[in-house]
């Protein structure tokens, strides 16, 4: 459980600062680099949910047999 | 511990890179303005003493601030050192000089190059113009550093420690 808490802080943390790095970006003018930055940390925190998502299914397959 | 020690250092660095960036962003529409300055005043040499150049460009390097003085002095003790240069060719040499130092872009430095090839090698009215339009052009390109150094200097002071962070919250 301590280590799924801490995956969430991570997220919020990669959230705010995206977030930052978005608004900071777009006010000197580069909305280009913004929408790359979101575009960045969406895949960094796909792919630490991912293997979450992959353990879920594991387990629903698991739970109904689905071998 | 030492995964926290590494996470200030990451920071540190990205975030002092970011502010040499900046810094290098908001020199440079200062240089370039005394840049300018220096220049009208070795015009004003030009024109109403008619001093001889090396003597000019010496009082120059004298009254006008430190980062333009390298360029002005330099070219100064060239000329003066009797090693047979042309005006020209010392205005090149103490050019490269001053140029490392600088935040100046390639842009600038043919401005003061393309000056450099008419110093000192026609009368007074013809070294006027040519001191003018040298001006004239700085000018522009302060104006274009100015806005660029505007956008800049605070998009870079952040976004070195916001990177670093990234990294860091990325890493850990």
């Amino acid at each position: 459980m301590g280590s799924n808490i801490d995956l969430i802080f991570k997220i919020a943390g990669v959230g705010i600062l995206v977030a930052v790095l978005n608004s900071i970006l777009k006010h000197a003018g580069k909305e280009e680099q913004g929408h790359l930055v979101t575009l960045a940390g969406l895949a960094i925190v796909f792919m630490w949910v991912i293997q979450l998502l992959a353990n879920l299914f594991d387990q629903v397959k698991s739970v109904f047999k689905l071998f | 511990m030492l995964k926290l020690v590494g996470a200030v250092m990451v920071i540190v660095a990205s975030g002092l890179s970011g502010l040499a960036v900046a810094g290098n962003y908001s020199r440079r529409p200062k240089e370039l303005r005394s840049l300018r300055s220096a220049l009208q005043m070795l015009e004003t040499e030009v024109a109403y003493s008619a001093t001889y150049l090396p003597e000019a460009l010496r009082q120059v390097s004298g009254r006008c601030d430190k980062t333009s003085a390298i360029l002005f002095g330099g070219a100064a003790a060239e000329l003066s050192s009797m090693s047979g240069v042309t005006a020209s060719e010392a205005w090149e040499k103490a050019l490269e000089n001053y140029y490392r130092g600088t935040a100046l872009k390639p842009r600038d430095l043919s401005i003061l190059r393309n000056l450099g090839c008419s110093l000192g090698i026609s009368d007074k009215e013809d070294q006027i113009k040519h001191l003018r339009l040298a001006m004239e052009q700085i000018s522009t390109e302060t104006a274009s550093a100015e806005e660029e150094a505007s956008r800049n200097v605070k998009l870079w002071s952040y976004l070195g420690f916001l990177g670093g962070l990234l990294v860091v919250l990325i890493l850990y």
